[in-house]
């Protein structure tokens, strides 16, 4: 069942005299669950698409259903439905981990056992433990992030959003957090999850959009999305240390691109012993440092899709 | 319902700012003894009708700094972080956010006036002469306080709003007649007086604490009630809105 659903939803923003299109006629939906990936870069306009699921913002024109009510007739409903992990690190203050945690809990109506448990439960998972007493004036910005996670998920009723959560996170404890954001799904919960970082994200969402000046350029099942993008293609990545012009692409290679001291080349799957051939043959000249075989990744497609704009800007 | 939400929404206000609300109720208690000690010495004869100024305009200038100068610029802060952002996507009707911040700050300035009125008193005996009115007297100064600080404070931009704070700082201290009476003032000054807050919350506080000596005007109430008015109906309409 849905339980977010956008439906052509145009907003725009008026200053100085210039109008600018935050959002062009989004369709989206969400339904119980799942995992909802929305891709874009900065400046897309995903954003915007939370601040007006929260009814912080009201649409131009389209209609926004959360829970089967009516988010642009009755905005002040959108933030008793959906929990958000800002985008910002919330200043705490001299608030601590857990006395923000239980607040919040405590605001969404659940009882102080619950509200402990689910406390105790998200912080062992982050492994935040060490730091729940601490005020957040002393935290570090991982940390405070994986507070606003917690924040949105102790009590996180039907709907989640949760706005570049991994952002200022370590490696390590970002899996952890992908492992909580999966939790929070098998218990039935619609979980948005907005990030640019796709590489992180694509193992994770089930469904996905990617928004680029305020248009939803594909959505979909993420895994069909990645079949079809991939095809029966793999990629050879590399450090270049030359510009592109000094490669001359192989017979079989589909695509050789030189960015950001970055080599990729595209070819078919039975050609995998020939491309490492040919990488090592480009290393002994010295052409390239290390190099690996791998698939095509959701980002990729995301590149391919926004182009190297936004490689630059939203992705590295 | 929302009784025992507001029980939430206090102590996030309270907690977040924790031993900062300490320390700046220490700052008030310093701040009205300042005005009442520290001025007396401006004066050649610190007897009479003067001093009882002093001593009445003090708890005056504690609400002042803290509900024109100190809220303010806390706002402007927290505007500025993101943190009012915040506050707007919690799960509350946001007009109780409005109602613990008051509450927690008119809190940070009883001890002030009440321990600047004490010391003032055994030192200088200036003849208070407290009235029952001082109840809802505070309890008015107080709301039209804090809503014109929080109305201005949520409605103008949070930098300007910043340089505006510090300008009622100087001017309420140095041109309003709190701690002096208007008649010192020039004409015009005295008109723009009688419409702005600052006099007459000076003549309410003055009225309720010696209301043997002063006698504060049915227009002083009247105009507090309409800017308490203003003020919360422009907060309000700042938080609400999405």
């Amino acid at each position: 069942m849905a339980v977010i659903e956008l439906d052509h939803v145009t907003k725009s923003y008026k200053s100085r005299g210039r109008t600018t299109l935050a959002n062009d006629d989004v369709s989206l939906h969400v339904d119980e669950g799942e995992i909802f990936g929305l891709f874009g870069h900065n400046g897309a306009g995903k954003t915007t698409i939370v601040n007006q699921l929260l009814g912080l913002l009201k649409p131009d024109s389209g209609s926004i259903v959360v829970a089967g009510q009516d988010i642009v007739k009755n905005r002040n409903l959108g933030r008793y439905l959906c929990s958000v992990q800002p985008q910002s690190k919330t200043p705490l203050g001299e608030l601590t981990p857990r006395s923000v945690t239980r607040v919040m809990g405590q605001l969404r109506g659940i009882s102080p056992e619950e509200v402990d448990r689910r406390t105790t439960e998200l912080f062992e998972k982050l492994d935040i433990m060490q730091w729940a007493d601490v005020q957040g004036t002393k935290l570090s910005g991982g940390v405070l992030r994986l507070t606003g996670f917690c924040m949105a998920a102790v009590a996180p009723g039907r709907a989640v959003i949760l706005d570049e959560p991994t952002n200022d996170v370590d490696p390590v404890r970002r899996r952890f957090l992908w492992s909580a954001i999966r939790d929070l799904a098998k218990d039935g919960t619609a979980v948005v999850v907005v990030t640019h970082s796709i590489r992180e994200a694509e193992n994770t969402v089930d469904t996905m959009a990617v928004l680029n000046e305020g248009k939803v350029l594909k959505q979909g099942n993420a895994r069909q999305i990645r079949g079809e993008a991939a095809g029966n293609r793999m990629k050879l990545e590399a450090v270049a240390k030359a510009t592109e012009d000094r490669f001359e692409v192989p017979s079989w290679g589909e695509s050789l691109k030189v960015a950001e001291a970055e080599l990729t080349l595209t070819f078919e799957r039975e050609l995998a012993t020939e491309a490492l051939k040919w990488a090592a043959e480009q290393r002994d000249r010295g052409l390239l440092a290390e190099y690996s075989l791998t698939e095509i990744t959701l980002e990729d497609m995301y590149i391919e899709l926004v182009g190297n704009r936004g490689a630059v800007e939203g992705v590295r | 319902m929302s009784g025992s939400k507001l029980k939430y929404v206090i102590e996030l206000q309270a907690r977040k700012q924790g031993s900062y609300l300490v320390v700046f109720s220490i700052i008030m208690i310093v701040i009205a003894l300042g005005v009442a000690i520290g001025f007396s010495y401006l004066m050649s004869s610190p007897e009479g009708g003067g001093m009882l100024y002093l001593a009445t305009g003090a708890p005056t200038i504690v609400l002042i700094m803290t509900a024109l100068v100190t809220v303010p610029m806390q706002n402007a802060g927290a505007k500025m972080t993101g943190y009012m952002d915040f506050v707007k996507s919690l799960p509350v009707s946001r007009k109780l956010f409005l109602i613990a911040d008051v509450g927690i700050w008119a809190m940070v300035t009883v001890p002030a006036i009440a321990v600047s009125v004490f010391v003032a008193h055994l030192i200088f005996e200036p003849g208070y002469a407290i009235s029952w009115t001082i109840i809802p007297a505070f309890v008015l100064m107080v709301l039209s306080c804090f809503a014109i600080g929080y109305g201005y404070s949520f409605v103008i931009p949070a930098e300007p709003a910043m340089a505006l704070s510090q300008l009622i700082a100087f001017i309420s201290l140095m041109f309003s007649p709190i701690n002096f009476p208007i008649e010192r003032l020039p004409g015009w000054v005295q008109a723009v007086h009688e419409v702005l807050p600052i006099y007459h919350m000076a003549e309410v506080m003055r009225a309720s604490l010696a209301h043997t000596t002063f006698e504060a005007q049915p227009i002083s109430y009247i105009i507090l009630a309409a800017w308490t008015v203003v003020g919360f109906f422009g907060a309000v309409r700042f938080l609400e809105r999405a």
